[in-house]
């Protein structure tokens, strides 16, 4: 530095602001600069060493500098003091200058401590003399300590690069080699040296085209996790997790997860998960969860049963809200207990609202979850539906008031209840409650408790009034001892004064639900009234039975019989000697024969189930029988038929119904029949009067003939009309008489006739006896005889057949009469047997002769009728007659 | 007696005695007609019916007015009647009953077979002329009949 050397004044002056400026350099620059002279004494510093050795001006540094030290001291990096010969500045002073020489100051008033590097560097003047030594110090406290915990650092992350459970691997694309974490080691069995080749990919990706899409991936430097699947060193392919980062330094980092195990855990969980959930969702109890508002957040199934709503009314709503109204002050209580963390669970019984606004009762235990710093994060509730249990307590209630009801009722009964009761208690049977009557009954004063001895019993005797009754065969014991019903037993009472009185007794064992005879309980009834009225009935029966048997109506007593409440037939009870000579045929009775079958059945049903009386009138055609039928019902269902036989009432009506028919029509053919001859006598009796006074003898010879005739005519009518009427009225007893007798009589009447036109009279046939009024029977013959030869007709050979067959049907003979005339047409056979019926009124006669006929067959309770094949040819007339029967 | 017309009338009447007197009192009253005569319910309906010994209608042409007898042998009166009023051809045809019963029985009987008149016979045989008259002024002269178209 030769420049520095020349002294002028020029130079001065430029030396003076060179000066200036390295003073502010040196002054403000961050290393400390001491100057010392060839003495080692100290002749300046600048702000830098100042700061360093912790003073606060240059100017109190120079002012301690005669106690330096004693002030300061020096100690290697390593530790241990340093001796002043070591020092810095005395190094320089022996010549022995350094560069770095790091050296901790301690200053021991503060004991601070700072790494101070030193550089020492002599100044010689032109001389080469030494003027001059520079210290340089340079403050390393700071960068030391960085590099101290960059050291740290480092050893964390290798601790941390080859602890973690993550695989690393780190790429420096400028030296082109790996470095592998252990994990990664561990997972993959890779080594660094089997990425030295620079084929790494090719082996954990040997898939080209999975391999391209890998380092596609990596060149992206797409943040976020992908999952790889890595081939191991021996072949096996492992599911992984990568993350890649890129250092500035173009070092590239790959952070992968084994996520296998995490899968595996994560199955685990899920399933864990999963079984919950199904829990949860089919618990038989109803699970909520609530959030920090009290807002449902999680419903299972049976929690929205319970509540009548589907999960989605149900999520987000209030407990409140859900909660039955009289409950929610109790609810909210509890509820904020819980959130104030006062308590973390707890359990009770309250009402919910369902959605149909009605109350359920449910017991309810609630459990908080609280964070780590015990705030309140929500709430899981379990909830059973109690509603059957609050009703079974319900009912438990109402059975208790009911008992007391009950109690107060029994009291009441046992005042007034006229019978006497007691109710027995236990195996030693001992009396609980008595009947006022009761007591009365037994002598007792009222509101006592008889005294029951279980061997004696009450002072019952037997019905016969003499002999006491064992306990054992005591109503009451038997009932407690054997269980046994009794009903209507009859006992006595002995009363004080000896007199006994008949009692119907009642009992029954009291068991409890599990079929335990708890007790017993016995009633006696005082029945000297009954026993009075039945004694009446009793008489009333008799008299009743003695009707009953006597009376010719016939009477049968039946009783129905039900199948599933309905009528389904009935049976005989009681039949009297009547019904049973007269209403029964062929071993069935009268009831059950009825005409049509089961006509009358549904108004016997009724009789049976109403008691109203009906009455029928009804003919029997098998019995050939009429009757009346009262049905009346004695007692709900029976019912009694009363046949009163009207066979011969009905008879006699018919009779009088026929005979008043006769009647009408006799006085009808009178009016006709009679009146025609007298018109005609009248009329002809005028005529005759004018033919006598015009003098003409033929007109007066034909009005007298036909006067005659109509004369004839009405005597002959009034004859037969006078016969007729006689016929059932005035007859002489009916006899048996042989027929050929009759037909002999009546042959002979007519002699006259039958030999006039030579008719030939056969009699053929058995021989048979009749029964009735023979001239009426005569009489018969004569007109069906008479009949005959008049309507012969133009017969050259007439017979006349008068016999009989036996008709099988009938189980009698037929009598007949034949002839072989004229016949009846069949257009006019209805009126054969009518009275003036004439079919011919060219041949004599009244009209009245059939007429007659068939008059003598009814009286004789027979039947007529007759054939004829028609014109010309003939007619038979058949009939019977009452017990008409074969004697040979 | 007024201009008659020349009707035929069918007289039925089993009687020869009643006829006898109706016939001398048609005769009396100058009631000229073609009187047929028959005796019996069987004959009437053969006549009317053309059947049997009246198949021919030559011999038995469609009468203009009848005047029968309720009482007859063989078919009663009151058959024939109900068959000449159930026949389309005869049941427009005047019958008149002349009897001797004043029964209801008849009477009513005859009016549901839809008979045109009911007459009873009198005793007295003065009256019976009269009716006889009036019988032939109302229907023989004064009542009007419907062309037949026979």
């Amino acid at each position: 530095m030769d420049s520095s050397k020349k002294v002028d004044g020029n130079a001065l002056e430029a030396l003076k602001i060179e000066h200036a400026i390295l003073d502010a350099v040196i002054n403000n620059i961050g290393v400390g600069f001491v100057v010392s002279d060839h003495n080692g004494h100290i002749i300046s510093m600048n702000k830098a060493a100042a700061d360093i050795h912790g003073f606060v001006s240059e100017k109190e540094g120079l002012n301690h500098l005669s106690k330096y030290t004693e002030e300061f001291g020096l100690e290697y990096p390593e530790g241990g003091i340093m001796p002043t010969e070591e020092w810095p500045l005395s190094l320089a002073l022996d010549g022995k200058y350094r560069n770095n020489y790091k050296v901790i100051l301690k200053r021991y008033r503060t004991q601070s401590q700072r790494i101070v590097s030193y550089n020492t560097v002599p100044i010689y003047d032109s001389e080469e003399t030494l003027r001059y030594i520079v210290l340089t110090m340079t403050d390393m406290t700071d960068m030391e300590e960085r590099t101290k915990s960059l050291a740290n650092e480092r050893e964390l992350f290798e601790g941390i690069f080859n602890r973690i459970p993550i695989m690393i691997s780190i790429y420096d694309p400028g030296l082109k080699n790996f470095r592998f974490n252990s994990e990664l080691k561990n997972v993959l069995g890779w080594e660094e040296s089997d990425a030295a080749d620079g084929n790494f990919m090719e082996k954990v990706y040997p898939d080209p085209d999975y391999r391209k899409q890998v380092a596609e991936y990596m060149q992206s430097l797409e943040s976020g996790w992908k999952e790889w699947k890595a081939t191991t060193k021996n072949g096996t392919r492992v599911e992984s997790l990568w993350a890649n980062i890129q250092l500035k330094s173009g070092i590239q980092v790959g952070i992968g997860i084994d996520v296998r195990k995490q899968k595996k855990s994560e199955e685990k969980l899920r399933e864990n998960e999963q079984r919950l959930q199904s829990i949860f969702d089919h618990a038989a109890i109803g699970i909520v969860e609530t959030d920090h508002m009290d807002r449902l957040v999680r419903v299972n199934n049976r929690m929205c049963e319970i509540l009548g709503y589907s999960r989605e009314e149900l999520l987000g709503k209030t407990v409140m809200e859900i909660t039955y109204e009289e409950d929610r002050s109790k609810t909210d209580f509890l509820n904020t207990s819980l959130h104030e963390g006062d308590m973390t669970m707890f359990s009770y019984e309250k009402r919910y609202l369902r959605k149909d606004g009605s109350p359920i009762w449910v017991h309810v235990s609630v459990s908080s979850i609280q964070d780590e710093r015990k705030v309140y994060l929500k709430s899981i509730g379990t909830i059973e539906d109690i509603s059957e249990r609050k009703k079974a307590e319900e009912r438990m209630l109402q059975a208790l008031e009911d008992a007391e009801e009950s109690k107060s009722i029994l009291t009441a009964l046992m005042e007034h209840i006229p019978l006497g009761l007691a109710i027995a208690e236990g195996p030693d049977i001992k009396i609980k409650v008595a009947s006022k009557y009761g007591l009365a009954t037994l002598d007792l004063p009222p509101g006592s408790v008889p005294y029951y001895d279980q061997y004696r019993g009450l002072g019952f005797y037997h019905s016969d009034g003499l002999t006491q009754g064992k306990a054992s065969e005591l109503p009451l014991n038997r009932a407690i001892n054997k269980r046994e019903i009794i009903t209507n037993e009859e006992w006595m009472i002995k009363k004080k004064d000896g007199s006994l009185i008949p009692v119907l007794c009642n009992a029954a064992p009291v068991l409890d639900n599990k079929n335990r005879v708890l007790g017993g309980v016995v009633s006696w009834q005082d029945i000297t009234d009954r026993r009075q009225y039945l004694k009446a009935l009793q008489q009333s029966e008799e008299k009743f039975r003695s009707l009953f048997e006597n009376i010719i109506e016939a009477a049968a007593l039946h009783e129905v019989i039900y199948k599933k409440g309905k009528p389904a037939g009935y049976r005989l009870i009681e039949a009297n000697p009547s019904y049973r000579d007269n209403c029964e045929y062929k071993g069935k009775s009268l009831t059950e024969i009825g005409p049509n079958g089961d006509m009358y059945l549904a108004e016997y049903y009724r009789v049976a189930e109403t008691g109203k009386p009906y009455r029928f009138e009804v003919f029997y055609p098998d019995i050939r029988k009429h009757f009346i039928v009262n049905v009346i019902s004695p007692r709900k269902g029976q019912f009694a038929t009363v046949f009163e036989d009207i066979t011969d009432q009905k008879r006699t009506e018919y009779e009088i119904k026929q005979k008043n028919e006769e009647l009408t029509r006799f006085i009808y053919t009178v009016s006709h029949d009679l009146k025609s001859p007298l018109v005609t006598i009248k009329s002809f009796t005028e005529y005759l009067k004018e033919d006598i006074e015009n003098n003409d003898e033929t007109a007066q010879k034909k009005d007298i003939q036909y006067i005659q005739n109509a004369a004839d005519k009405m005597g002959n009518l009034l004859d037969e009309l006078l016969q007729l009427s006689r016929i059932g009225r005035k007859e002489d007893p009916k006899t048996e008489t042989q027929l050929d007798e009759i037909i002999e009589n009546a042959s002979d009447l007519l002699a006259g006739s039958i030999s006039k036109k030579s008719v030939t009279i056969q009699r053929t046939g058995p021989k048979l006896m009749v029964y009735g009024h023979s001239q009426r029977l005569v009489q018969l013959y004569q007109n069906l005889i008479d009949n005959a030869v008049k309507f012969m007709g133009n017969q050259a050979n007439p017979v006349i057949e008068i016999g009989s067959i036996y008709d099988e049907n009938r189980n009698e003979p037929v009598l007949f009469v034949k002839d072989n005339g004229s016949g009846i047409d069949p257009r006019y056979k209805h009126k054969i047997f009518g009275l003036f019926e004439k079919l011919d009124t060219s041949t004599e006669g009244t009209g009245i002769g059939l007429a007659l006929v068939k008059r003598i067959v009814d009286v004789h309770n027979g039947s007529i009728w007759f054939h004829s094949e028609g014109k010309g040819k003939g007619t038979t007339f058949y009939f019977t007659l009452e017990k008409t029967y074969i004697i040979q | 007696m007024e201009e008659g017309q020349a009707l035929n009338i069918l007289f039925i009447e089993d009687d020869p005695a009643h006829a006898e007197i109706t016939l001398r009192n048609f005769k009396k009253n100058r009631i000229s007609n073609h009187v047929v005569h028959l005796s019996d319910g069987q004959q009437a309906l053969d006549y009317l019916f053309r059947q049997g010994e009246y198949a021919d209608p030559e011999h038995s042409p469609k009468p203009d007015l009848i005047l029968m007898d309720l009482r007859l042998p063989k078919v009663d009166g009151m058959e024939v009647l109900e068959k000449i009023k159930a026949d389309e051809c005869l049941k427009n045809i005047p019958t008149v009953i002349l009897t001797t019963s004043d029964a209801e029985m008849d009477i009513s009987k005859a009016y549901d077979f839809n008979v045109n008149s009911y007459l009873i016979k009198p005793l007295d045989l003065g009256k019976f002329s009269k009716l006889i008259e009036t019988f032939g002024f109302y229907w023989v002269v004064w009542n009007k009949y419907p062309h037949c178209n026979e």
